[in-house]
């Protein structure tokens, strides 16, 4: 097992040293079944299993799946917005979940600086009865890293950055579209100066013409201020524009990670493969093949033996039914997990 | 310009799918609200041809389905239909009582919501709300009616159909109980579905398994279809014809493949530019830009004078804010309302 982790490591290590690095990381959930006198742990759900991916300075990773299959809870685990039950998560080389775990206030506070959440439902994560001069200026009273006299001023930049206009900062979240609250949670991640934003499908919960915004803007700050983004989405086209590297994940585990054009091109996971499949894609004239994938995602409280997709893969093999295949090295920075792969 | 079928018969069959079975025409659906008037849905024209499945496409809040509602005189308060005539199997639904409109309901044509989880009684077994509508509609009896239910359950591919008409919504997986309500509207072999954003609430995987479902039971049943979604890769794959709406209004319509291939509209043209395509390359770093819509769609309640889309519009010229563009045929079938486009203005 460790052995394998570390030659994955090894081969996806590219030129520069990654900013984050997480490893083997495990998020259990225990499923309780209450009865009068007492709690009963009836069965575990394993949301995240064995994780282990690079992101190196200023690109964008994407991570896909469907709901369920734990890219959200992921994200959350490396931030410790949830406690992981094991593994590690390593940014610009310090282990960032002992920091949040027992570090000092200090040291927390410096960590939580370089990373930041941008949420995907913009009308939940904003405070409705702060204006928006208050909920930027929550982020440079925390950290303390721009003096009070000057906190005006940063809002008004923050405002102009993310496009919108600096006469905005005293209005409340209601005042505001989709599109504009979630420029807005965007200025409060940025507030921080972070290095790494966490975007959990920011773009989900926005019309055609908007997402193509908001898209535009995460681009451009990151060209400007040197950002790397983890880009979380159910959105395959959307992750095909933004990414670099794309990671799938599948009940919990990531089954294949590679370069956006050979993912998309030449997936070599039959998930991947389906997943692709099953997008339709706005041109009448490609009537794609009926979809191959039949059946739904199995419950993770329950999942399959051996690779966690046979029951539902078209090329699965009796090795598939025993043995739980671990990513390897399939081309240039091509990982997949498949015993039989395309 | 355009093919025009080689064989007689197929001539004859689309001349058979050209005669609409519903037409609306000049709709008007009015939202009575404190803050003013929304002009919701604005004066639309759209046809359905026999056995034809047309994509009703915009974004949220141009009147798609408040359209699709009206149909079935179903809009909500505080909204009223407040103008325009829908012709449907030769009768004129806003003439009818709302007595008549029961038969209507349900019956000739049938709706599936977009999301299933609201739309089922959760307090009723699968096959206690579905035979329902049966012994309601047809006057079936019972058993009869259970025993339609789960033949229907089984040809929306629900295995072991009995044993599910037993048990409840929350039992049920998001794909399944899509499946029940595609099942539930075509209990009574309409002749129109309604279908409103019938797979936004699922994933991919299962998107594509109900998107073929639909596809086999309207060649299968000769159903036509009003698929309305903000999703233009499901339109290119289920759509005849598509129909795209702005601010209330439609701004372009046409056969699937020539709106695809051809868009006339600036609205249409942008739509398809600003939407991320998975079968594309994209530059990395400074270079990657998707050509966005500036702007937002207007508040309805004041829309701008003239052509809607004129203050977002990159073509826009000093007419189309002061006249309103009508339908003009620019090719068999398709039409588009664009003064840039030849379509006739009309000031107001």
């Amino acid at each position: 097992m460790s052995a394998a982790t570390a030659s994955i490591v090894a081969t996806t290590a590219q030129a520069p040293t990654p900013l984050l690095r997480v490893e083997n990381l495990t998020k259990l959930y225990p499923v309780v079944a209450r009865g009068l006198f007492r709690r009963r742990q009836t069965g575990t759900i394993r949301a995240v299993d064995n994780v282990s991916f690079e992101i190196a300075p200023g690109e964008t990773l994407g991570l896909v799946g469907e709901s369920g299959c734990g890219k959200t809870t992921t994200a959350r685990s490396i931030l410790h917005l949830v406690e992981p039950t094991s593994g590690r998560a390593e940014f610009e080389g310090t282990d960032v979940l002992a920091v949040f775990r027992e570090g000092s206030r200090e040291a927390t506070l410096a960590a939580r600086r370089k990373l930041q959440y941008v949420f995907q439902d913009p009308y939940l994560s904003l405070n409705p009865r702060w204006t928006i001069a208050q909920t930027l200026s929550e982020p440079l009273r925390v950290h303390g890293h721009v003096p009070r006299a000057d906190w005006l001023r940063r809002i008004y930049a923050l405002l102009e950055l993310v496009g919108l206009d600096p006469s905005h900062a005293w209005r409340y979240p209601h005042e505001f579209s989709g599109g504009q609250r979630q420029r807005v949670g965007i200025a409060r991640a940025l507030a921080a100066e972070p290095r790494l934003i966490v975007c959990d499908e920011p773009v989900s919960s926005l019309d055609v013409s908007v997402r193509a915004q908001i898209l535009n803007l995460l681009v451009s700050l990151q060209g400007e201020l040197g950002l790397t983004y983890l880009y979380i989405s159910h959105d395959l086209s959307s992750v095909r524009f933004i990414s670099t590297r794309v990671a799938v994940m599948y009940l919990g585990k990531i089954v294949e990670i590679a370069d956006v054009d050979a993912l998309f091109e030449e997936p070599r996971h039959h998930y991947t493969d389906a997943l692709l499949q099953a997008i339709p894609v706005p041109d009448p004239q490609a009537r794609r093949a009926r979809s191959k994938l039949k059946g739904e995602v199995p419950s993770a409280m329950n999942v399959p033996a051996g690779c966690r997709f046979h029951p539902r893969c078209p090329a699965a093999l009796p090795v598939c039914r025993e043995t739980v295949p671990e990513l390897r090295l399939m081309g240039r920075n091509h990982l997949a997990a498949c015993h039989n792969p395309r | 310009m355009h093919s025009i079928p080689a064989s007689s018969s197929s001539a004859k069959a689309a001349a058979e799918a050209r005669r609409p079975l519903l037409t609306a025409r000049g709709l008007c659906v009015h939202f009575f609200g404190q803050g003013g008037v929304s002009r919701a849905v604005d004066g639309v024209d759209f046809e359905v041809g026999a056995q034809e499945t047309l994509g009703l496409v915009g974004e949220s809040g141009s009147g798609k389905t408040v359209s699709s509602l009206a149909l079935l005189r179903l809009v909500p308060r505080p909204a009223r239909i407040v103008g325009g005539e829908i012709q449907f199997e030769g009768e004129d639904l806003l003439a009818k009582s709302e007595r008549e409109m029961t038969h209507v309901r349900g019956r000739r044509i049938a709706m599936v919501f977009q999301n299933p989880a609201y739309s089922l009684n959760p307090i009723l077994s699968i096959g206690d709300q579905l035979s329902e509508i049966l012994i309601w509609h047809e006057k079936l009896g019972r058993a009869e009616a259970r025993l339609r239910v789960a033949e229907l359950l089984s040809l929306v591919g629900i295995g072991d159909a009995t044993t599910r008409l037993a048990q409840f919504p929350h039992e049920l997986s998001g794909g399944m109980k899509q499946r029940v309500c595609i099942a539930r509207a075509l209990l009574c072999n309409p002749a129109l579905v309604l279908a409103d954003e019938p797979t936004t609430n699922l994933d991919v995987t299962i998107q594509a398994q109900i998107l073929d479902l639909l596809d086999d039971l309207k060649q299968r049943l000769h159903t036509s279809m009003i698929l309305v979604t903000h999703d233009m890769g499901v339109v290119a794959r289920m759509a005849d014809r598509i129909a795209v709406m702005y601010a209330g209004r439609i701004c372009e319509a046409g056969p699937a493949p020539e709106i695809f291939a051809n868009p006339q509209h600036p609205y249409t043209r942008a739509l398809l530019a600003s939407t991320p395509r998975i079968d594309q390359r994209y530059a990395h770093g400074e270079r990657a830009v998707l050509p966005a819509i500036d702007g937002r769609p207007p508040d309805l309640r004041a829309p701008p004078r003239g052509c809607r889309f004129h203050p977002r519009c990159r073509e826009a010229m000093p007419d189309c804010a002061r006249l309103l563009p009508q339908m003009t045929a620019i090719a068999p079938g398709h039409t588009v309302s664009c003064l840039k486009r030849g379509s006739t203005g009309s000031e107001a």
